[in-house]
Order: structure tokens, then C-alpha cells, then sequence
């Protein structure tokens, strides 16, 4: 319930301040690594426990699915933001557990901590390139190739939720289920469309 | 369309949410301490002890033998 109410206000924020949040982003990065900074301990918070770096992924996520209109528009102006503050958030989560696990010397005992080094060691280059002096050095071609990394991310981001195996997995399957099945819908249709394109330049 | 189906899907998992965590546990993550829904391996990350002894239990016992030893 955490994670929704948390997608609930960050999907409302970013519909409403959508150019506030563009217009003052590093002063907003700013900030959120601040409070990452101060969420870093032992002592476990909302940040730590990373719902809210979770929760800023589903609305980047989100935000390619769907249908074309003003919320996509205003979701869209603000998704390289989420996508950064959700990796900001993300820092207190992951330096706090792979502290854990390797003081405690179980990191490979289980597959939770392994995969979430994964999606961490993914997330790594994606945060890099999404601050618009980076995206500069790119065409965008290369930048769109490499940003399809966000999907082998949010696949690791599932299965590091399935293995941690608690009573959310549910609600966890229908959020990351839905992303699929509409991505893979929007695929299909496009390839359809470039099929019917290439036929009809065929057949003139 | 899809918005909709969106907009489905995030009041089915609400629903589901309200039913399999208790709201006091939600109040509670955001007022910062972890409970059954909100933990993982959470408790010995933040230096709580697990398992089922108690240990106000035992500080009590030791306070029992420390007022034997008085006597």
C-alpha cells in the first residue's frame, strides 16, 4: 500500500509541477540527495527499505505506456527527473543492504542481494546518461539503444521483488505484468505498422 | 483505452493492498519503524534481535537475581 500511495503522490507531482520540476531539476536532485544522504544509516526508513526509489521507477516506467495525450505529454517532460531521483533515492537502499550482506557474509546465500546488485549495476549507466548534459554526447540513436538497458533493469527490479518473496508479490506481479503486456502490445502493433508500410512501398 | 486499463490495475492492487496489510503497519513505515508487512531482513540490519525470546524477559530475571543478591 506504501508503494502505491507513493506512485499515487509522485504521478500527481509530476502532472501538476511537471515544469516546476523540469525548470529547478538539479536544485530537486539536490535535495533528494540530501535526504538519501540523511536516510543512510542503520536505521531502516522508507528510503532505505526503497520504496521510494521503487515507487519513482513504476511512474518512469509507466509513463511509455501510455496512450497519447496530455498526461503522457506532462509525464514525459519530467520522466528523465523521476528516473534520476529514483536512482538518487536508490543509493541509502543499496549501500545500506550490500553493507549488510557483506558483513554479514550471506551476499551469496541468497539470490535477493545478487540480483539487486545487478539491477544497481544497470541502473548505473541509464542515471548517467539521463542528465541532459550527457544525453549531448549521444545521437539518439545511441542513446534510445542504450536507454532499452531499462528494460533488462525493471526485469531484475521483478526479480529481486519475487525473491524477497513477501506478502506484496501480488501486487508486485499485476504492476510489472501490466508494464509488460502493454509494452508488448505497443511492439506488436508497431511492427505491424512498419509491415503495412513496407508493403505498400512494395507494391508501388 | 490504456490509461483506463492503468487505472484498473492500480485500484485492484490498492484493493488488494488494504486487504493484506493493515493500515497501523503503513502508518507505521512512514513514521519509520518496520513490522511484519514492512520488513525483510530489515530487523538485524537495524540491530534489532530476532527470534522468540524477549529480551525485556530477560533484563527482568536479571533485575529479580540482582534484588536476591541485595537480600
Amino acid at each position: 500500500m506504501l508503494i502505491l500511495i507513493f506512485v499515487s503522490i509522485i504521478f500527481i507531482l509530476s502532472i501538476l509541477l511537471s515544469k516546476q520540476i523540469h525548470k529547478f531539476n538539479y536544485y530537486i536532485y539536490a535535495l533528494a540527495f540530501v535526504i538519501s544522504m540523511i536516510a543512510t544509516g542503520e536505521k531502516a526508513n522508507i528510503i532505505s527499505l526503497g520504496y521510494v526509489a521503487l515507487s519513482y521507477f513504476i511512474v518512469v516506467m509507466y509513463t511509455g505506456v501510455f496512450d497519447k495525450g496530455k498526461t503522457k505529454k506532462k509525464l514525459m517532460t519530467v520522466r528523465a527527473e523521476n528516473a534520476i531521483l529514483g536512482t538518487i533515492f536508490l543509493i541509502p537502499h543499496a549501500y545500506g543492504f550490500l553493507e549488510f550482506y557483506l558483513d554479514d557474509g550471506r551476499f551469496f546465500t541468497s539470490l535477493v542481494p545478487v540480483i539487486g546488485l545487478i539491477a544497481l549495476l544497470i541502473a548505473i549507466p541509464l542515471f548517467i546518461t539521463s542528465f541532459r548534459f550527457t544525453r549531448k554526447r549521444f545521437t539518439y540513436k545511441e542513446w534510445k539503444t542504450l536507454h532499452k538497458l531499462a528494460y533488462a533493469f525493471y526485469i531484475t527490479v521483478y526479480l529481486h521483488l519475487v525473491f524477497i518473496d513477501n506478502s506484496r508479490l501480488l501486487i508486485y506481479t499485476i504492476i510489472f505484468g501490466l508494464f509488460f503486456i502493454l509494452k508488448g502490445f505497443e511492439k506488436l502493433k508497431n511492427h505491424m505498422k512498419t509491415q503495412k508500410k513496407l508493403k505498400k512501398k512494395m507494391i508501388y | 483505452m490504456r490509461n483506463i486499463t492503468i487505472l484498473l490495475a492500480f485500484i485492484t492492487a490498492f484493493v488488494l493492498a488494504v486487504i493484506n496489510e493493515p493500515i497501523t503497519d503503513v502508518i507505521d513505515a512512514i513514521g519509520g519503524s518496520t513490522n511484519p508487512t514492512y520488513s525483510t531482513t530489515i530487523d538485524s540490519y537495524a540491530g534489532v534481535s530476532e527470534g522468540k525470546e524477549d529480551d525485556e524477559d530477560e533484563e527482568d530475571e536479571e533485575d529479580e537475581e540482582d534484588e536476591e543478591d541485595d537480600n
